[in-house]
């Protein structure tokens, strides 16, 4: 290579050790490759005042000379993205640790998320949900529902009236919906049937004249007392836990015959005996029986040719199991710090 | 119902500890609540259900432990009776024979009244009832023993020695053994005497007639009365006895003689005295046992289990029930007197169950369908529940009862009649509500006094109403909020809920839902804020209002945040609703926005420009956004400057600009026409 060259190339050397950032990169590269003022594409021009025998050695030269400066930028400009990058990627750092937009978060009551999870469990199982309305007539709470008129089992479930003749009253519980049920739609039957019940109890922690009962009602042909229990099993083993059992022992509601009182082993000690179940191994949490054939002629079926069962839990105390609440009253405060625990 | 371990086992072979038996009668339905250790003896607290009338007694819950154990139960008996030459003159006569069914009686005398002995006393007071005398004592003890309520009048206080069954007469008065005079109505039966009540029948013994220390002559009632009437009579007495109790369940018609010859044994050995007469008894009507015929398939058929008829005849056999007949695989069940609660074969099948064990039927699951039952608005609910959850709501469940207040000032949407309770728990509180914001007032109230920030809530429920004689249930859906929007932080230092914070939500909840005919308008509601509160419209129709409270009730009830709150009729919301979940082809070319801004007169509102707008049913026209209001410094003071962005595109190719120009000057011109706007 031509000495001038070399000197060219030194000097450019030189001149890459100031290059800091992109923008001396820039001035850099236009000094020794812009068209118009840079070193190299002046030397280009030059080459027509170089002798004629000199020429092919003097092209070949800067030839040479501009491939190692172009190369040699290349190289640099990488690094300099690079060095780039990183800056940017300093400046831009932000402190994660600060905390995000608060945003809200809702919730469902726990009475309703139970009252869904425990209908969820039977509609898996092919159950329709049914409703009917909270202002009940005395046929359909109680009459229906072989209630003898003046009978002592009325009293149990102290009712709330709303017509001078007592005719028309608050739902004492969901079976109503039985009722309804059948007579609009008849045999078979598979229902569930959620919803608020009204008794006249004064609240107490384990009272409140406003809860939430969920039906259950089977009814078809070949439906045995042994359906009923094999259902309820598989309902407090999907409701709790896969090792809760249940216990049915005998009890008396009119509409059902034979009757039954449900409990569960105590999802706490596991049926050792503790406070909650008062040393006893088991919580009652439900009433359930074979529906009673007087029931059935009410609503025009034939006792005969169908039998069926039925159940009603109470949701509020199975919410109250279930997250541990100490006082049923709690559901009807509404205070933010209870509902957010849910 | 108390019963005594130490009597039952005089009744019955036990071996077993109290605990075991309790859980052992529990097991076949007769629930044991508690067991009270005396030391000398245990008390089970028996917690029976309204049917089983029969175990109110030793006897009664000995035959159950007789049946449970397959042992023989003992009924104490009586011996050899005293009795004079001459009878004492008595009449007995039933004059209300519907009401009393047997009335047997027998007369003492040379009773000696005096206190009773060491082991009744004290029998009866571990069983909560108090010693009077030994002729009362030995009464209550034969209702403990047996379940039968005796009573004992003094014969010599019996005017013209007659016992009249009757019905009282309007007015009638008696004072009764607990010093209270009673005023009575035809409806109630007495024991009278020639001229006056001397108890009112199955209830309570009238004071003049007691029997006291003077007493030398006694008459022993025994006797059966409708269980209806008595269960009536001491409702509309206001007087619970044991007797009463009792005889509302029914008692063992078939027992009478037995019982009173026991009762007067009893007197006998502990008090004196003996017989003076025949037993009276009078039985008008002989009762017959109900039969009741089981076939024998029935029982696998309801129960899902074999279970041999010979299972089946012992189990009856040791309850007291009698197989009459048995053939062709059907039992003719006799049904003794003292169960009243036995009318058909399932009746029986729950005898039969009960002792056979629950828990030893077999679980199985069927398998079968049900008809489809179709429930309105179920899903709708359920996403609209969701859809404020998911914006941060709480769900609240509130109460039912209201007061009159509530009803009048907070019902919005309906006027009907309100539902009164008869029979309130809070007498201030005796209305169904027909409305769930006044109580989301209250809510969001309580919540603001226990110091919570930032709260938002939601309620699903039904409200009540009556129009004529029609009880209505209406579903309404309730909101209310305060506070801000995003919790406070250093990027949202304050974000407070707004008017345009709910409008948003509601927007929202409209696209959710595709609720296209549903606009807003300005609302009317006295207790929302005029000119910070809008209607939901759907037509003509109102199905929804929200907004901020009303200042007055905000400074009324004292909040110190602003009240936003919403109301909705779920049923109006969704009338005729059909979620249309068909896809709809998108556009793929770019769209080309054109902002234009206009100032325009103070009262024109915006929603006139928009929907000036929307009806020029520009097809290119994909969206309308505001992006500015200013009204202020350098503004005309009666005017308001508006940005808004026309969003345009084509379905089918790339719009371009000048046809973009085009749209966006059609728009202009029909705002300068009509609205005499100013371009800025």
């Amino acid at each position: 290579m031509r000495p001038d060259f070399e000197d060219i190339l030194i000097n450019f050397k030189k001149d890459v050790e100031g290059v800091k950032d992109i923008k001396s990169f820039k001035e850099l590269r236009d000094k020794y490759l812009s068209k118009e003022k840079g070193i190299i594409p002046n030397l280009m021009k030059k080459i027509k005042q170089i002798p004629r025998e000199e020429k092919p050695e003097y092209g070949k030269d800067v030839n040479l000379l501009k491939g190692q400066i172009t190369n040699f930028l290349n190289d640099l400009e990488k690094k300099i993205e690079l060095v780039e990058l990183e800056r940017k990627s300093q400046s831009e750092r932000i402190d994660i640790s600060l905390p995000g937009i608060d945003f809200f978060v809702g919730s469902f009551h726990p009475v309703k998320i139970v009252e869904k999870e425990i209908c969820n469990i039977f509609e898996r199982m092919g159950y329709f949900i049914a409703e009917g309305p909270e202002v009940e007539n005395d046929f359909n709470n109680f009459e229906a529902l072989n209630f003898p008129d003046d009978h002592p089992a009325r009293d149990a479930q102290d009712t709330f009236f709303v017509s001078e003749d007592r005719y028309y009253l608050l739902r004492t519980h969901t079976s109503p919906v039985q009722i309804r049920t059948m007579k609009r739609y008849g045999a078979p039957i598979k229902i569930i049937a959620p919803g608020k019940v009204f008794r006249r109890d004064t609240p107490d922690p384990t009272h409140s004249p406003i809860f939430h009962q969920i039906e259950g009602l089977v009814v078809d042909k070949n439906i045995t007392m042994a359906d009923l229990k094999g259902t309820l099993e598989k309902f407090a083993r999907e409701c709790f836990s896969a090792d809760t059992k249940i216990r049915l022992r005998p009890s008396f509601f009119p509409f059902v015959e034979p009757g039954a009182e449900v409990d569960i082993s105590c999802i706490f000690c596991k049926g050792k005996g503790c406070r909650i179940c008062k040393n006893s191994g088991w919580i009652e949490i439900l009433g359930a029986g074979m529906v009673h054939p007087a029931v059935f002629e009410k609503c025009g079926i034939d006792s005969e040719k169908y039998s069926g069962f039925a159940f009603g839990l109470g949701v509020d105390r199975i919410t109250i199991l279930k997250y541990g609440i100490p006082d049923i009253r709690l559901f009807f405060e509404n205070d933010v710090r209870f509902l957010e625990q849910f | 119902m108390k019963i005594s371990y130490k009597w039952l086992k005089e009744l019955v072979n036990i071996e077993e500890k109290p605990e075991l038996l309790a859980e052992d009668l529990s097991m076949a339905g007769l629930a044991v609540d508690n067991i009270e250790h005396l030391g000398y003896d245990s008390i089970l607290v028996l917690d029976l259900t309204a049917d089983r009338g029969d175990c109110l007694s030793h006897v009664g819950v000995g035959r159950e432990v007789a049946t449970i154990y397959g042992e023989k139960l003992k009924i104490p008996g009586y011996g050899k009776l005293n009795s004079k030459e001459n009878d004492l003159d008595i009449s007995i006569e039933i004059e209300a024979k519907d009401l009393c069914y047997r009335y047997s009686g027998l007369v003492m005398e040379d009773v000696k009244v005096g206190p009773s002995p060491l082991w009744l006393k004290e029998r009866l007071e571990s069983l909560g009832v108090r010693s009077i005398n030994n002729v009362v004592d030995i009464t209550n003890y034969l209702l403990l023993e047996t379940g039968q309520p005796l009573h004992a009048f003094d014969y010599d206080k019996l005017k013209g020695h007659k016992i009249i069954v009757r019905r009282a007469k309007d007015e009638e008065k008696i004072v009764t053994l607990d010093s209270v005079e009673r005023v009575l109505n035809e409806n109630v039966l007495v024991i009278a005497d020639e001229s006056q009540p001397v108890a009112i029948a199955g209830i309570m013994g009238g004071e003049e007639s007691e029997v006291s220390d003077n007493t030398q002559r006694i008459l022993i009632e025994c006797a059966y009365f409708n269980p209806l009437n008595i269960r009536k009579s001491s409702r509309f007495l206001g007087l619970s006895t044991e007797a009463s109790y009792r005889f509302e369940r029914g008692v063992d018609i078939g027992n009478f003689i037995n019982i009173v010859k026991r009762c007067a044994w009893l007197i006998q050995e502990i008090c004196g005295g003996r017989v003076a007469g025949e037993i009276l008894d009078v039985y008008p009507d002989k009762l017959e046992k109900k039969i009741v015929k089981l076939p024998l398939k029935k029982v696998k058929w309801l129960l899902g289990v074999d279970i041999s008829a010979e299972f089946i005849k012992s189990i009856l056999d040791r309850l007291g029930f009698e197989i009459k007949d048995f053939k062709n695989e059907e039992m003719e069940i006799l049904v003794p007197f003292h169960r009243h609660d036995i009318f058909r074969d399932v009746d029986i099948i729950g005898e039969i169950s009960r002792i056979y064990g629950y828990n030893k039927l077999p679980s199985t699951i069927p398998g079968n369908e049900s008809v489809p039952i179709y429930r309105s608005l179920s899903k709708e609910k359920e996403n609209l529940r969701e859809f404020f959850k998911g914006y941060g709501f709480r769900e609240i469940l509130t109460t039912n009862f209201v007061d009159e207040k509530s009803n009048k000032e907070f019902s919005f949407f309906f006027k009907g009649e309100n539902i009164k309770l008869i029979n309130p728990l809070d007498e201030y509180e005796p209305f169904l509500r027909k409305n769930l914001i006044s109580q989301m007032i209250k809510t969001l109230k309580t919540n603001e006094n226990n110091y919570n920030k930032n709260v938002k809530l939601f309620e699903l429920a039904n409200v009540h109403f009556k129009i004529g004689k029609e009880y209505i249930e209406k579903s309404l859906f309730s909101i209310g909020c305060y506070g801000n929007i995003f919790g406070e932080n250093w990027i949202f230092k304050e974000s407070p809920v707004d008017y345009f914070y709910l409008k948003g939500l509601i927007e929202k909840l409209l696209i959710y839902f595709k609720l296209n005919e549903i606009f807003f308008d300005e609302a009317n509601v006295p207790f929302l804020q005029k000119g910070n509160s809008a209607f939901l419209k759907r037509k003509n129709k109102v199905v929804g209002y929200f907004g901020r409270l009303n200042f007055a009730i905000e400074k009324e009830m004292k909040f110190k945040n602003p009240i936003f709150i919403g109301e909705f009729q779920v049923g109006e919301l969704f009338r005729n609703y059909q979620s249309e979940e068909k896809y709809r082809e998108f556009s793929r070319f770019p769209s080309i926005d054109r902002d234009i801004s206009f100032l325009i007169d103070k009262n024109i509102s915006y929603g006139k420009i928009e929907s000036l707008i929307k009806g020029m049913k520009i097809d290119e026209l994909t969206e309308i956004r505001l992006l500015d209001v200013y009204s202020g410094k350098g503004i005309p003071e009666d005017k308001v400057s508006f940005t808004i962005r026309a969003i345009f595109q084509k379905r089918e190719r790339t719009l371009t600009d000048e046809e973009a120009d085009n749209l966006r000057d059609r728009i202009v011109s029909l705002l300068v026409k009509k609205f005499k706007i100013n371009f800025r």
